[in-house]
């Protein structure tokens, strides 16, 4: 026995000198970081000289600040509609594909390609879908007799925020589809035939027998839409830069301006810091109601 | 009167056709098993049955109806799957009313039929459990409760006992045959286990590379097996094969020199004898030798006895290798491993010519 244990032990220091080269870097580049980002919070700086403490009036302030809560609003129909979209389009193309589509294969390679572009390669590309008088979108319009809605898709308030977003489901649906359609290789087939024999509609089959079976790889990919549509920033600085008059303003384009382009790095520091509280919460929420829904 | 009746059924998975034209006739409350080996094709026809393949040519009748074209649950079928195919999150009492919630069956008639089914399986106090809580046969019980309800007109079963222990398939097999006498309904079971067969079966149809070998009771098919596949896929231990030529023929009467075989074996064989010359099987049942009795004699080398208590199975060989198995009653004592004699009735052995067709 007492072999044994010191064998243990052995296998216990050998396990943490394993661990360490990842935790020290952990701790480095996320932790020591996060860290000082809750202690700038808490400060002025203008990135230049010593920051100075100034408590919670930071927090203050931005609960009073009607910019952040214009974009915390855009990024909360960034995470509806952003996460709703793409795993509901992606759950019914990836059903499709795995029930044996002809071609299967090419269809993946060609719904998951946006995942490999670049978010600014994307969003070069549906600035040009969108462009006003040239852009794809805007000439097929006016081809089939609808000119009259050809609009500035990313100059008009009304629009920019929802045009941006359609990019974005359109990236993440290539992803929804991929992980879902390595979930759906899971699935008990024989399960779907019993549900068959049952009676079971195709649609009954579907949110019955299939979803259910593919619920821990649809948390997953939930967690990372909500997480993703609360961090959002590449695509939309690179097509709106948060305009036109703030109308596509999401938390991490406003942060950006005001830490790097006010200066205002202690303020920037506050809002990064709630961000990330509300997407951790938000991600959260969303693997209980999954767990809700399983038991 | 629900028979189900297949004509000229075809299937094919691109150019390669796995089930070759079967026709076959299944008669109201009757108990038909598929058997044959891994591959044969005995699953895939059990599915076509059930609507869940599409079937490439031929019609398929259950009752007084065509329900070549149908979806499964518009054929009176129910099915019971060799995993069980329990939906794992819900409880077995939603996987016993899934299909009668699917089919807007009134709630109290739901609600009574899951009693029922319930009770007559001995599922009680398990109904509010997921199926991942239950071990193999009580898992085994819902499936079969889930097929009950439904109360089908034809039950269908794919090999529902082949992931149980030995004992509890022994069990299990018990309560399908009880099953099949409370219901008084049409089962078609499918098994690649002939002991399963021969125990539950009216009606066996033996299956092989997508064909039919043979139909008949589980009896007929062992008396009188129509070529060597069936005469060799049922008994168990199988039957002995030994290679043999024809010496004389005179009438009906015909002879045969066979390996091992000390003197001559002369049989009649009536309907189609063989020529002087041709090369043939001899088949001997394990159950049919005797160690020094009376009949054709067989020359061995005893290799390993299995001694079950009542009845012990001797491996043994002839002096060219050929493997034989000998199903000796009582004890095997004083033995000259090297040079036993086999004996057997040339009544009970059967002719098999080079093609397999059996000669009688």
């Amino acid at each position: 026995m007492a072999q044994q244990s010191r064998r243990g032990s052995q296998r216990q220091k050998a396990g943490f000198w394993f661990v360490l080269p990842a935790f020290l870097f952990y701790v480095a580049f996320f932790a020591y970081p996060f860290l000082s980002t809750v202690y700038l919070s808490m400060t002025e700086w203008n990135g230049i000289g010593d920051p100075k403490f100034t408590g919670l009036t930071n927090y203050v302030r931005l609960v009073q600040d009607g910019a952040m809560w214009s974009a915390l609003t855009n990024n909360v129909i960034w995470v509806v509609l952003g996460t709703a979209a793409p795993i509901f389009v992606g759950l019914i193309i990836s059903v499709m594909l795995w029930t044996g589509v002809k071609g299967a294969g090419v269809f993946r390679t060609i719904y998951f390609l946006p995942m490999v572009l670049s978010p600014v390669v994307i969003g070069v590309i549906w600035n040009w879908i969108y462009n006003p008088l040239f852009g794809l979108l805007n000439t097929g319009l006016r081809n089939v007799g609808l000119g009259k809605w050809a609009i500035g898709w990313l100059g008009e308030t009304e629009t920019a925020l929802y045009a941006v977003l359609l990019t974005a489901i359109w990236t993440y649906m290539g992803f929804c589809i991929v992980v879902l359609y390595a979930g759906l290789q899971k699935v008990d087939t024989e399960l779907v035939d019993a549900a068959r024999i049952d009676g079971a509609n195709p649609w009954q089959r579907f949110k019955n027998v299939i979803v259910p079976q593919i619920r821990p790889v649809l948390t997953m990919v939930i967690v990372y839409t909500v997480i993703g549509g609360f961090n959002v920033f590449d695509v939309v600085w690179v097509m709106t830069g948060g305009g036109p008059n703030n109308a596509s303003e999401v938390i991490a384009t406003y942060t950006y301006e005001v830490a790097f382009q006010n200066s205002e790095n202690g303020y920037g520091a506050t809002l990064s810091v709630v961000m990330s509280f509300v997407a951790l919460g938000a991600a959260y929420l969303a693997m209980k109601f999954r767990r809700a829904g399983e038991a | 009167m629900v028979e189900v009746n297949l004509k000229n059924v075809k299937k094919a998975y691109g150019n390669v056709e796995v089930i070759h034209g079967i026709d076959l006739e299944i008669k109201d409350n009757e108990f038909c098993v598929f058997v044959g080996p891994s591959g044969c094709g005995k699953s895939t026809l059990l599915r076509m049955i059930a609507g869940l393949e599409d079937i490439n040519a031929g019609e398929i009748w259950i009752g007084d109806k065509d329900v070549t074209d149908l979806e499964p649950v518009d054929r009176g079928i129910s099915m019971v799957f060799q995993t069980y195919a329990l939906y794992p999150h819900m409880t077995v009492r939603e996987n016993i009313k899934f299909g009668l919630e699917v089919a807007k069956v009134p709630k109290d008639e739901i609600d009574r039929r899951v009693a029922d089914a319930a009770k007559n399986l001995q599922l009680d106090s398990y109904l509010d459990r997921k199926p991942g809580q239950l071990s193999g046969g009580q898992r085994q019980r819902v499936a079969i409760g889930r097929s009950i309800v439904r109360k089908p007109d034809v039950f269908l079963f794919d090999e529902p006992l082949s992931n149980l222990d030995a004992e509890l398939r022994v069990h299990m097999r018990i309560e399908i045959a009880r099953l099949h006498n409370r219901l008084d309904s049409t089962m078609i079971y499918v098994t690649h286990d002939q002991v399963e067969a021969m125990t539950l079966a009216d009606k066996i149809v033996v299956l092989q590379a997508g064909r039919i070998e043979q139909v008949g009771s589980p009896l007929h098919l062992y008396d009188d097996p129509d070529n060597q596949f069936v005469a060799g896929f049922i008994g168990s231990p199988s039957m002995n094969f030994l290679p043999g030529k024809v010496t004389s023929v005179s009438g009906s009467s015909v002879s045969v020199a066979f390996e091992g075989g000390v003197d001559e074996l002369t049989v009649e064989l009536s309907q189609n004898p063989p020529a002087v010359g041709d090369t043939v099987a001899v088949g001997i049942r394990p159950e049919h030798f005797t160690i020094n009795g009376t009949g054709t004699k067989l020359s061995v080398r005893s290799d390993v006895t299995e001694q079950m208590g009542g009845v012990g199975y001797m491996h043994a060989y002839t002096d060219k290798e050929t493997h034989v198995v000998a199903e000796i009653r009582g004890r095997i004592t004083d033995l000259d491993k090297d040079n036993v004699v086999l004996t057997f009735d040339p009544k009970q052995s059967f002719i098999f010519n080079q093609t397999g067709a059996r000669l009688r």
